[in-house]
Protein backbone atom coordinates (compact mmCIF):
# COMPACT_ATOMS: atom_id res chain seq x y z
CA UNK A 1 0.00 0.00 0.00
CA UNK A 2 1.04 3.20 -0.77
CA UNK A 3 1.48 6.20 1.60
CA UNK A 4 -0.82 8.00 -0.80
CA UNK A 5 -3.83 6.46 0.24
CA UNK A 6 -3.59 7.87 3.31
CA UNK A 7 -3.62 11.24 1.79
CA UNK A 8 -6.46 13.15 0.87
CA UNK A 9 -8.85 12.16 -2.31
CA UNK A 10 -9.47 15.58 -3.18
CA UNK A 11 -6.09 15.69 -5.21
CA UNK A 12 -6.13 15.42 -9.50
CA UNK A 13 -3.70 13.04 -9.09
CA UNK A 14 -0.75 11.36 -8.07
CA UNK A 15 2.26 12.92 -10.47
CA UNK A 16 5.42 11.66 -8.65
CA UNK A 17 5.21 7.56 -7.43
CA UNK A 18 7.83 6.41 -5.04
CA UNK A 19 7.68 2.44 -5.02
CA UNK A 20 9.80 -0.33 -2.71
CA UNK A 21 12.90 2.34 -3.07
CA UNK A 22 16.00 1.20 -1.07
CA UNK A 23 19.48 1.97 -1.32
CA UNK A 24 22.75 1.43 -0.05
CA UNK A 25 25.86 2.94 0.47
CA UNK A 26 28.50 0.10 1.59
CA UNK A 27 27.02 -1.62 4.94
CA UNK A 28 24.47 1.40 5.39
CA UNK A 29 20.57 0.92 4.76
CA UNK A 30 19.71 5.07 3.68
CA UNK A 31 16.40 3.83 2.05
CA UNK A 32 14.84 0.73 3.20
CA UNK A 33 11.66 -0.22 0.82
CA UNK A 34 10.33 3.87 0.74
CA UNK A 35 6.91 4.14 -0.49
CA UNK A 36 5.42 8.00 -0.93
CA UNK A 37 3.98 10.02 -3.38
CA UNK A 38 3.10 13.37 -4.28
CA UNK A 39 0.24 15.05 -5.69
CA UNK A 40 -0.11 17.23 -8.65
CA UNK A 41 0.05 21.17 -8.08
CA UNK A 42 0.47 20.83 -4.27
CA UNK A 43 3.48 21.65 -1.74
CA UNK A 44 4.57 18.72 -0.25
CA UNK A 45 7.15 18.61 2.31
CA UNK A 46 9.59 16.21 3.37
CA UNK A 47 10.56 15.76 6.82
CA UNK A 48 12.81 13.55 9.21
CA UNK A 49 15.92 13.91 10.75
CA UNK A 50 19.27 13.99 9.68
CA UNK A 51 20.16 10.82 8.16
CA UNK A 52 16.82 10.23 7.51
CA UNK A 53 16.81 9.67 3.62
CA UNK A 54 15.34 12.73 2.37
CA UNK A 55 18.43 14.42 0.46
CA UNK A 56 19.07 10.57 -1.07
CA UNK A 57 15.18 10.18 -1.45
CA UNK A 58 15.61 13.47 -3.74
CA UNK A 59 18.98 13.09 -5.69
CA UNK A 60 17.39 9.76 -6.56
CA UNK A 61 14.40 12.05 -7.85
CA UNK A 62 16.52 13.80 -9.76
CA UNK A 63 18.37 11.56 -11.38
CA UNK A 64 21.76 12.43 -10.08
CA UNK A 65 21.97 9.17 -7.99
CA UNK A 66 20.79 5.73 -8.76
CA UNK A 67 18.47 3.71 -6.45
CA UNK A 68 19.64 0.03 -5.27
CA UNK A 69 16.17 -1.13 -5.82
CA UNK A 70 12.85 0.34 -6.56
CA UNK A 71 11.17 2.63 -9.21
CA UNK A 72 10.68 6.00 -9.94
CA UNK A 73 8.24 7.42 -11.75
CA UNK A 74 7.56 11.11 -12.65
CA UNK A 75 4.76 12.59 -14.57
CA UNK A 76 4.75 8.91 -15.78
CA UNK A 77 7.94 8.38 -16.84
CA UNK A 78 10.80 6.10 -14.76
CA UNK A 79 13.54 7.92 -13.75
CA UNK A 80 15.83 4.96 -14.62
CA UNK A 81 14.42 4.08 -17.95
CA UNK A 82 13.54 7.63 -19.14
CA UNK A 83 16.14 10.28 -17.20
CA UNK A 84 16.28 12.52 -20.00
CA UNK A 85 12.95 13.06 -20.41
CA UNK A 86 12.79 13.77 -16.48
CA UNK A 87 15.61 15.76 -16.50
CA UNK A 88 13.82 17.77 -18.55
CA UNK A 89 10.88 19.16 -16.90
CA UNK A 90 12.26 18.95 -13.56
CA UNK A 91 13.68 21.37 -11.29
CA UNK A 92 16.46 20.39 -8.72
CA UNK A 93 17.57 22.57 -5.86
CA UNK A 94 20.29 20.53 -4.05
CA UNK A 95 20.95 20.98 -0.35
CA UNK A 96 24.02 23.66 -1.55
CA UNK A 97 23.19 25.74 -4.12
CA UNK A 98 25.11 24.34 -7.13
CA UNK A 99 26.49 27.70 -8.35
CA UNK A 100 30.02 28.87 -10.27
CA UNK A 101 31.27 31.64 -7.53
CA UNK A 102 33.53 33.63 -10.49
CA UNK A 103 30.39 33.94 -12.69
CA UNK A 104 27.72 37.03 -12.61
CA UNK A 105 24.03 35.72 -12.01
CA UNK A 106 23.50 36.50 -15.16
CA UNK A 107 26.11 34.41 -16.78
CA UNK A 108 25.45 31.81 -15.21
CA UNK A 109 21.81 31.45 -16.15
CA UNK A 110 23.17 32.01 -19.43
CA UNK A 111 24.83 28.92 -19.80
CA UNK A 112 21.63 26.80 -18.00
CA UNK A 113 19.65 28.59 -20.40
CA UNK A 114 21.87 27.76 -24.07
CA UNK A 115 22.82 24.29 -22.13
CA UNK A 116 18.81 23.05 -21.66
CA UNK A 117 18.62 24.75 -25.63
CA UNK A 118 15.71 26.71 -23.77
CA UNK A 119 14.21 28.57 -27.18
CA UNK A 120 13.63 32.08 -25.61
CA UNK A 121 16.57 32.50 -23.42
CA UNK A 122 16.30 35.92 -22.22
CA UNK A 123 12.63 35.55 -21.66
CA UNK A 124 13.34 32.56 -19.20
CA UNK A 125 16.28 33.99 -17.43
CA UNK A 126 13.92 37.01 -16.89
CA UNK A 127 10.88 34.78 -15.70
CA UNK A 128 13.21 32.69 -13.06
CA UNK A 129 14.94 36.52 -11.91
CA UNK A 130 11.42 37.85 -11.20
CA UNK A 131 9.86 34.68 -9.26
CA UNK A 132 13.26 34.80 -6.97
CA UNK A 133 13.45 38.69 -6.72
CA UNK A 134 16.35 38.98 -8.39
CA UNK A 135 15.63 41.16 -11.39
CA UNK A 136 18.11 44.03 -12.39
CA UNK A 137 20.90 42.14 -10.63
CA UNK A 138 22.34 39.89 -13.60
CA UNK A 139 25.43 41.57 -13.42
CA UNK A 140 26.47 40.64 -9.47
CA UNK A 141 28.86 38.19 -8.96
CA UNK A 142 27.70 35.24 -7.65
CA UNK A 143 30.56 34.89 -5.08
CA UNK A 144 30.03 38.92 -4.08
CA UNK A 145 26.10 37.57 -2.99
CA UNK A 146 24.88 37.29 0.53
CA UNK A 147 24.44 33.01 1.34
CA UNK A 148 20.29 33.92 1.31
CA UNK A 149 20.97 35.68 -2.77
CA UNK A 150 22.68 32.37 -3.72
CA UNK A 151 20.24 30.57 -2.19
CA UNK A 152 17.64 32.07 -4.67
CA UNK A 153 20.17 31.92 -7.36
CA UNK A 154 20.05 28.54 -6.77
CA UNK A 155 15.80 28.80 -6.80
CA UNK A 156 16.37 30.38 -9.70
CA UNK A 157 18.49 27.98 -11.64
CA UNK A 158 15.53 25.40 -10.40
CA UNK A 159 12.93 27.35 -12.16
CA UNK A 160 14.66 28.59 -15.30
CA UNK A 161 12.82 26.04 -17.95
CA UNK A 162 9.81 26.37 -16.31
CA UNK A 163 9.37 22.75 -14.61
CA UNK A 164 6.12 20.90 -13.71
CA UNK A 165 8.08 19.57 -10.85
CA UNK A 166 10.21 21.10 -8.49
CA UNK A 167 12.24 19.48 -5.71
CA UNK A 168 13.70 21.51 -3.53
CA UNK A 169 16.08 20.39 -0.89
CA UNK A 170 16.57 22.61 1.91
CA UNK A 171 15.27 26.02 0.40
CA UNK A 172 14.49 28.09 2.97
CA UNK A 173 18.32 27.77 4.37
CA UNK A 174 20.34 30.93 5.17
CA UNK A 175 16.53 32.88 4.36
CA UNK A 176 16.08 36.03 6.94
CA UNK A 177 12.49 35.56 8.27
CA UNK A 178 11.37 38.05 5.59
CA UNK A 179 13.31 36.43 2.58
CA UNK A 180 11.22 33.02 4.06
CA UNK A 181 7.98 34.82 3.76
CA UNK A 182 8.82 35.71 -0.11
CA UNK A 183 9.58 31.82 -1.17
CA UNK A 184 6.65 30.92 0.91
CA UNK A 185 4.73 33.14 -1.61
CA UNK A 186 6.41 32.04 -4.27
CA UNK A 187 6.13 28.73 -3.75
CA UNK A 188 2.62 29.15 -2.90
CA UNK A 189 1.82 31.01 -6.36
CA UNK A 190 4.21 28.48 -8.12
CA UNK A 191 1.97 25.53 -6.96
CA UNK A 192 -0.76 26.63 -9.22
CA UNK A 193 0.88 24.90 -12.30
CA UNK A 194 3.62 22.82 -10.11
CA UNK A 195 4.26 19.98 -7.86
CA UNK A 196 6.64 20.90 -5.68
CA UNK A 197 8.53 18.57 -2.86
CA UNK A 198 10.77 19.92 -0.54
CA UNK A 199 12.46 19.05 2.63
CA UNK A 200 13.40 21.30 5.70
CA UNK A 201 14.25 21.25 9.08
CA UNK A 202 11.99 24.37 9.64
CA UNK A 203 8.71 22.68 10.86
CA UNK A 204 7.42 25.97 11.65
CA UNK A 205 7.99 26.68 8.07
CA UNK A 206 6.59 23.54 6.30
CA UNK A 207 3.29 24.21 8.21
CA UNK A 208 3.04 27.04 6.77
CA UNK A 209 4.09 26.49 3.20
CA UNK A 210 2.68 22.63 2.43
CA UNK A 211 -0.47 21.31 2.14
CA UNK A 212 0.75 18.22 3.14
CA UNK A 213 3.51 16.68 4.98
CA UNK A 214 5.50 13.06 4.45
CA UNK A 215 7.44 12.43 7.49
CA UNK A 216 10.89 9.90 6.79
CA UNK A 217 12.10 7.70 9.55
CA UNK A 218 15.01 5.38 9.18
CA UNK A 219 14.35 5.53 5.37
CA UNK A 220 11.12 4.23 5.44
CA UNK A 221 7.69 6.78 5.31
CA UNK A 222 7.32 6.71 9.11
CA UNK A 223 3.11 9.35 8.30
CA UNK A 224 2.08 11.07 6.50
CA UNK A 225 -1.02 13.84 5.23
CA UNK A 226 -2.39 17.15 6.26
CA UNK A 227 -1.10 18.36 9.69
CA UNK A 228 -5.09 17.61 10.90
CA UNK A 229 -4.91 14.08 8.83
CA UNK A 230 -0.99 13.54 11.28
CA UNK A 231 -2.50 14.73 14.23
CA UNK A 232 -5.94 12.08 13.94
CA UNK A 233 -3.77 9.51 13.91
CA UNK A 234 -1.15 10.80 16.37
CA UNK A 235 -4.04 10.62 19.04
CA UNK A 236 -5.76 13.87 18.02
CA UNK A 237 -5.23 17.05 19.70
CA UNK A 238 -4.76 18.36 23.03
CA UNK A 239 -7.63 18.99 25.26
CA UNK A 240 -7.11 21.24 28.44
CA UNK A 241 -9.57 20.52 31.02
CA UNK A 242 -10.15 22.43 33.76
CA UNK A 243 -12.24 20.61 36.79
CA UNK A 244 -13.71 21.32 40.28
CA UNK A 245 -11.77 19.66 42.67
CA UNK A 246 -14.80 19.02 44.60
CA UNK A 247 -15.75 15.72 43.71
CA UNK A 248 -11.97 14.62 41.84
CA UNK A 249 -10.75 11.83 43.48
CA UNK A 250 -6.62 10.69 42.13
CA UNK A 251 -8.41 7.42 41.06
CA UNK A 252 -10.30 9.68 38.59
CA UNK A 253 -7.34 9.94 36.57
CA UNK A 254 -6.73 6.64 35.84
CA UNK A 255 -10.64 5.72 35.25
CA UNK A 256 -10.50 8.53 32.42
CA UNK A 257 -7.28 7.47 31.12
CA UNK A 258 -9.20 3.87 30.37
CA UNK A 259 -11.57 5.24 28.35
CA UNK A 260 -11.94 4.66 25.00
CA UNK A 261 -10.03 6.48 21.86
CA UNK A 262 -8.09 8.64 25.00
CA UNK A 263 -4.53 8.29 24.04
CA UNK A 264 -2.74 9.99 27.64
CA UNK A 265 -4.00 11.59 30.28
CA UNK A 266 -1.86 14.12 32.24
CA UNK A 267 -2.53 15.89 35.48
CA UNK A 268 -0.81 19.37 34.95
CA UNK A 269 -2.15 20.90 37.98
CA UNK A 270 -4.27 20.45 41.31
CA UNK A 271 -4.92 23.27 43.84
CA UNK A 272 -7.90 23.03 46.59
CA UNK A 273 -10.41 24.56 44.08
CA UNK A 274 -9.43 23.23 40.48
CA UNK A 275 -7.46 20.67 38.60
CA UNK A 276 -6.38 21.25 35.18
CA UNK A 277 -6.03 17.76 33.51
CA UNK A 278 -4.57 17.47 29.74
CA UNK A 279 -5.63 14.64 27.52
CA UNK A 280 -4.76 13.75 23.85
CA UNK A 281 -7.73 12.93 22.11
CA UNK A 282 -9.82 13.57 18.70
CA UNK A 283 -11.72 16.39 18.74
CA UNK A 284 -15.24 14.22 18.01
CA UNK A 285 -14.47 12.59 21.28
CA UNK A 286 -14.56 15.29 23.73
CA UNK A 287 -18.31 15.17 23.89
CA UNK A 288 -17.54 11.93 25.33
CA UNK A 289 -15.37 12.95 27.99
CA UNK A 290 -17.75 15.90 29.12
CA UNK A 291 -20.33 13.15 29.51
CA UNK A 292 -18.39 11.09 31.51
CA UNK A 293 -17.71 14.17 34.34
CA UNK A 294 -21.15 14.64 34.68
CA UNK A 295 -21.71 10.95 35.22
CA UNK A 296 -19.17 11.25 37.69
CA UNK A 297 -19.88 14.15 39.33
CA UNK A 298 -17.31 16.17 38.34
CA UNK A 299 -18.35 19.90 36.97
CA UNK A 300 -16.02 21.25 34.20
CA UNK A 301 -15.34 24.54 34.71
CA UNK A 302 -13.99 25.20 30.84
CA UNK A 303 -12.14 23.64 28.08
CA UNK A 304 -10.09 23.96 25.42
CA UNK A 305 -9.02 22.29 22.67
CA UNK A 306 -5.53 22.54 20.29
CA UNK A 307 -4.63 20.98 17.38
CA UNK A 308 -1.33 19.86 17.53
CA UNK A 309 1.54 21.53 15.66
CA UNK A 310 3.37 19.83 13.39
CA UNK A 311 6.62 19.71 15.46
CA UNK A 312 4.52 18.17 18.11
CA UNK A 313 3.25 15.53 15.55
CA UNK A 314 7.07 15.04 14.29
CA UNK A 315 8.56 14.51 17.56
CA UNK A 316 5.62 12.40 18.26
CA UNK A 317 6.46 10.22 15.11
CA UNK A 318 10.16 9.82 15.24
CA UNK A 319 10.02 9.20 18.67
CA UNK A 320 11.61 11.85 20.68
CA UNK A 321 10.30 12.88 24.25
CA UNK A 322 9.27 16.54 24.45
CA UNK B 1 29.98 20.72 -32.29
CA UNK B 2 26.46 20.40 -30.42
CA UNK B 3 25.25 23.52 -28.39
CA UNK B 4 25.37 22.07 -25.61
CA UNK B 5 29.41 21.50 -25.64
CA UNK B 6 29.61 25.22 -27.03
CA UNK B 7 27.37 26.25 -23.34
CA UNK B 8 30.18 24.31 -21.88
CA UNK B 9 32.66 25.65 -23.46
CA UNK B 10 31.73 29.13 -23.23
CA UNK B 11 31.44 28.70 -19.31
CA UNK B 12 34.47 27.15 -18.76
CA UNK B 13 36.13 30.20 -20.35
CA UNK B 14 34.40 32.43 -18.37
CA UNK B 15 35.04 30.57 -15.15
CA UNK B 16 38.88 30.29 -15.90
CA UNK B 17 39.51 33.73 -17.05
CA UNK B 18 38.08 34.48 -13.58
CA UNK B 19 41.34 32.81 -12.17
CA UNK B 20 44.70 33.88 -11.98
CA UNK B 21 45.21 30.41 -12.93
CA UNK B 22 45.04 31.05 -16.83
CA UNK B 23 47.17 33.69 -16.73
CA UNK B 24 50.13 31.77 -14.41
CA UNK B 25 50.27 28.71 -16.86
CA UNK B 26 50.67 31.01 -19.80
CA UNK B 27 53.40 32.59 -18.10
CA UNK B 28 54.73 29.53 -17.17
CA UNK B 29 54.46 28.05 -20.64
CA UNK B 30 56.08 30.90 -22.32
CA UNK B 31 59.15 30.92 -20.34
CA UNK B 32 59.35 27.50 -20.38
CA UNK B 33 59.00 27.54 -24.35
CA UNK B 34 61.96 30.22 -24.25
CA UNK B 35 64.15 28.44 -22.41
CA UNK B 36 63.91 24.94 -23.96
CA UNK B 37 64.48 26.78 -27.00
CA UNK B 38 67.60 28.32 -26.39
CA UNK B 39 69.09 25.35 -24.70
CA UNK B 40 68.64 23.24 -27.53
CA UNK B 41 70.35 26.15 -29.59
CA UNK B 42 73.02 25.65 -27.34
CA UNK B 43 72.91 21.87 -27.22
CA UNK B 44 72.51 21.15 -30.78
CA UNK B 45 72.61 23.99 -32.96
CA UNK B 46 70.01 22.42 -35.77
CA UNK B 47 67.19 24.55 -37.19
CA UNK B 48 63.97 22.03 -36.24
CA UNK B 49 62.13 22.12 -32.65
CA UNK B 50 62.90 18.31 -31.94
CA UNK B 51 64.92 19.18 -28.55
CA UNK B 52 61.77 21.63 -27.93
CA UNK B 53 59.19 19.26 -28.84
CA UNK B 54 60.86 16.26 -26.29
CA UNK B 55 61.79 18.91 -23.47
CA UNK B 56 57.98 20.38 -23.30
CA UNK B 57 56.65 16.45 -22.92
CA UNK B 58 57.88 16.21 -19.78
CA UNK B 59 56.83 19.46 -18.32
CA UNK B 60 53.61 18.93 -19.38
CA UNK B 61 53.69 16.13 -16.71
CA UNK B 62 53.33 19.71 -14.32
CA UNK B 63 52.11 21.68 -16.66
CA UNK B 64 48.75 20.10 -17.78
CA UNK B 65 47.65 18.36 -14.32
CA UNK B 66 47.81 22.04 -13.17
CA UNK B 67 45.42 23.01 -15.86
CA UNK B 68 43.04 20.08 -15.84
CA UNK B 69 42.87 19.91 -11.74
CA UNK B 70 40.31 22.34 -11.24
CA UNK B 71 37.87 20.94 -14.03
CA UNK B 72 35.68 17.82 -12.08
CA UNK B 73 37.22 18.25 -9.05
CA UNK B 74 36.07 22.16 -8.18
CA UNK B 75 32.64 20.67 -9.43
CA UNK B 76 32.53 18.31 -6.70
CA UNK B 77 33.75 20.68 -4.28
CA UNK B 78 31.52 23.48 -5.15
CA UNK B 79 28.11 21.03 -5.82
CA UNK B 80 27.90 21.89 -9.20
CA UNK B 81 28.58 18.04 -9.89
CA UNK B 82 25.37 17.42 -8.75
CA UNK B 83 23.48 19.77 -11.15
CA UNK B 84 25.44 18.85 -14.02
CA UNK B 85 24.11 14.95 -13.55
CA UNK B 86 20.67 16.34 -13.41
CA UNK B 87 20.82 18.53 -16.40
CA UNK B 88 19.19 16.94 -19.91
CA UNK B 89 22.34 15.92 -22.27
CA UNK B 90 25.24 13.83 -21.83
CA UNK B 91 28.03 13.72 -19.79
CA UNK B 92 30.29 13.54 -23.10
CA UNK B 93 29.15 17.22 -23.24
CA UNK B 94 30.86 18.16 -20.60
CA UNK B 95 33.88 16.06 -21.17
CA UNK B 96 34.29 17.46 -24.59
CA UNK B 97 33.34 20.81 -23.55
CA UNK B 98 36.43 21.28 -20.90
CA UNK B 99 38.79 19.08 -23.20
CA UNK B 100 38.23 21.88 -25.36
CA UNK B 101 38.75 24.81 -23.43
CA UNK B 102 41.97 22.92 -22.19
CA UNK B 103 43.47 22.79 -25.52
CA UNK B 104 42.09 26.26 -26.66
CA UNK B 105 44.34 27.03 -23.38
CA UNK B 106 47.06 25.41 -24.61
CA UNK B 107 47.40 26.92 -27.49
CA UNK B 108 49.85 29.29 -26.10
CA UNK B 109 52.58 26.96 -26.50
CA UNK B 110 52.07 25.80 -29.86
CA UNK B 111 51.75 29.80 -30.37
CA UNK B 112 55.03 30.10 -28.87
CA UNK B 113 56.85 26.97 -30.69
CA UNK B 114 55.75 28.60 -33.90
CA UNK B 115 57.36 31.57 -33.03
CA UNK B 116 60.76 30.25 -32.18
CA UNK B 117 59.79 28.84 -36.00
CA UNK B 118 60.03 31.89 -37.54
CA UNK B 119 63.17 32.53 -35.30
CA UNK B 120 64.68 29.78 -36.90
CA UNK B 121 63.62 30.83 -40.18
CA UNK B 122 64.95 34.28 -39.79
CA UNK B 123 68.51 32.89 -39.18
CA UNK B 124 68.59 29.90 -41.06
CA UNK B 125 66.56 27.51 -43.41
CA UNK B 126 64.55 25.01 -41.48
CA UNK B 127 62.84 21.90 -42.65
CA UNK B 128 59.35 23.04 -42.46
CA UNK B 129 57.55 19.53 -43.03
CA UNK B 130 60.08 18.81 -39.57
CA UNK B 131 58.62 21.63 -37.89
CA UNK B 132 55.07 21.35 -38.61
CA UNK B 133 55.22 17.34 -37.47
CA UNK B 134 57.12 18.71 -34.24
CA UNK B 135 54.01 21.20 -33.59
CA UNK B 136 51.54 17.92 -34.87
CA UNK B 137 53.20 16.21 -31.67
CA UNK B 138 53.38 18.62 -29.36
CA UNK B 139 49.46 19.25 -29.64
CA UNK B 140 49.29 15.53 -29.71
CA UNK B 141 51.20 15.34 -26.66
CA UNK B 142 49.26 18.24 -24.97
CA UNK B 143 46.00 16.27 -25.76
CA UNK B 144 46.90 13.40 -24.28
CA UNK B 145 48.68 15.21 -21.34
CA UNK B 146 45.46 17.16 -20.62
CA UNK B 147 43.15 13.71 -20.86
CA UNK B 148 44.86 12.15 -18.19
CA UNK B 149 44.71 15.46 -16.13
CA UNK B 150 41.09 15.59 -17.08
CA UNK B 151 40.81 11.98 -15.62
CA UNK B 152 42.71 11.90 -12.49
CA UNK B 153 39.97 15.59 -12.00
CA UNK B 154 37.30 13.09 -11.83
CA UNK B 155 39.00 10.93 -8.77
CA UNK B 156 38.52 13.40 -6.23
CA UNK B 157 37.42 16.79 -5.05
CA UNK B 158 40.46 18.10 -4.32
CA UNK B 159 42.03 20.20 -6.72
CA UNK B 160 45.67 19.92 -5.23
CA UNK B 161 45.20 16.54 -5.24
CA UNK B 162 44.12 15.93 -8.32
CA UNK B 163 46.62 17.96 -9.88
CA UNK B 164 49.22 15.42 -8.29
CA UNK B 165 47.33 12.31 -9.19
CA UNK B 166 47.38 13.76 -12.65
CA UNK B 167 51.24 14.37 -12.16
CA UNK B 168 51.36 10.66 -11.11
CA UNK B 169 49.54 9.24 -13.68
CA UNK B 170 51.69 10.68 -16.37
CA UNK B 171 54.99 10.09 -14.93
CA UNK B 172 54.90 6.16 -15.98
CA UNK B 173 54.27 7.37 -19.68
CA UNK B 174 57.56 8.85 -19.58
CA UNK B 175 59.67 6.54 -17.30
CA UNK B 176 58.10 3.54 -19.01
CA UNK B 177 61.05 3.38 -21.42
CA UNK B 178 63.92 3.40 -19.37
CA UNK B 179 62.06 0.79 -16.90
CA UNK B 180 61.91 -1.29 -20.57
CA UNK B 181 65.59 -0.96 -20.88
CA UNK B 182 66.52 -2.71 -18.09
CA UNK B 183 64.34 -5.46 -18.40
CA UNK B 184 65.62 -8.80 -20.21
CA UNK B 185 62.32 -10.55 -21.63
CA UNK B 186 61.76 -9.56 -25.13
CA UNK B 187 58.04 -9.09 -25.37
CA UNK B 188 58.22 -6.57 -22.18
CA UNK B 189 60.62 -4.70 -23.49
CA UNK B 190 58.57 -4.17 -26.71
CA UNK B 191 55.51 -3.83 -24.18
CA UNK B 192 57.10 -1.14 -22.16
CA UNK B 193 58.27 0.73 -25.58
CA UNK B 194 54.88 0.48 -27.20
CA UNK B 195 53.30 2.18 -23.85
CA UNK B 196 56.32 4.68 -23.87
CA UNK B 197 55.12 8.82 -24.84
CA UNK B 198 58.70 9.25 -26.17
CA UNK B 199 58.95 6.35 -28.07
CA UNK B 200 55.56 7.60 -30.16
CA UNK B 201 56.55 11.87 -29.58
CA UNK B 202 60.79 11.36 -31.15
CA UNK B 203 59.60 10.20 -34.17
CA UNK B 204 57.46 13.11 -34.85
CA UNK B 205 59.71 15.34 -32.93
CA UNK B 206 62.11 14.53 -36.22
CA UNK B 207 59.98 15.08 -38.77
CA UNK B 208 58.94 11.32 -39.27
CA UNK B 209 54.98 10.69 -39.14
CA UNK B 210 53.92 7.29 -38.39
CA UNK B 211 50.05 6.46 -38.40
CA UNK B 212 50.75 4.33 -35.24
CA UNK B 213 52.44 7.15 -33.48
CA UNK B 214 49.56 9.45 -34.13
CA UNK B 215 47.04 6.82 -33.31
CA UNK B 216 49.10 6.08 -30.14
CA UNK B 217 47.88 9.26 -29.11
CA UNK B 218 44.54 10.11 -30.22
CA UNK B 219 43.53 6.60 -28.92
CA UNK B 220 44.83 6.96 -25.70
CA UNK B 221 43.41 10.61 -25.36
CA UNK B 222 40.47 9.09 -26.33
CA UNK B 223 40.79 6.31 -23.90
CA UNK B 224 41.17 9.10 -20.72
CA UNK B 225 38.19 11.20 -21.87
CA UNK B 226 36.13 7.98 -22.11
CA UNK B 227 37.04 6.79 -18.84
CA UNK B 228 36.19 9.99 -17.46
CA UNK B 229 32.64 10.09 -18.84
CA UNK B 230 32.32 6.29 -17.65
CA UNK B 231 34.09 7.19 -14.04
CA UNK B 232 31.15 10.26 -13.73
CA UNK B 233 28.15 8.07 -14.77
CA UNK B 234 29.78 5.39 -11.99
CA UNK B 235 29.30 8.44 -9.78
CA UNK B 236 25.68 8.22 -10.45
CA UNK B 237 25.44 4.80 -9.46
CA UNK B 238 27.16 4.91 -6.39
Amino acid sequence: MYTVLSFSSTWDGIVIVVKKLSKRFGTIQVLDGLDCAVPQNQVVGFLGVNGAGKTTTMRILSTALQPTSGTVTIGGHNVLEQPAVVRGMLGYLPEKPPLYPQLAIGQYLEFLAQFRELPNPRKCIGNALEKVGLLGKEDMVISKLSKGYQQRVGLAQALLHSPRYLVLDEPASGLDPSQMVEIREMLKTLAEETSILLSTHLLSEAERMCTHHIILHQGKVAQSGTVTELGQKNGGGVLSLSLSSEGWTNGKLKQLSQLKDIEKVSLISATVSAVVVHLCIAQKDIQKVLQWCHQQGVSVNGYQWKEPSLEEIFLNVVGVEQ
Amino acid sequence: MSRQTMSVLNKELQVAFASPLVYVFWFVSALLVGLFFYLGLVVSPEPNLRLLTVNLALSNIVLMPMMGMRMFAEEEKQGTLEMMLTLPGSLWTFVVGKFLMGMLLSTIVLFTSLLCAFILAWFGTPDWGAIASALMGQGLCLAFSLSVAIFASVLTKEPIAAGLLGALLLLPFWMVDSIGQTVDTVWVRQLFQDLSLMQHLIPLSKGVVAVSDVFWFVGGTGFFLWATERLLEWKRCQ
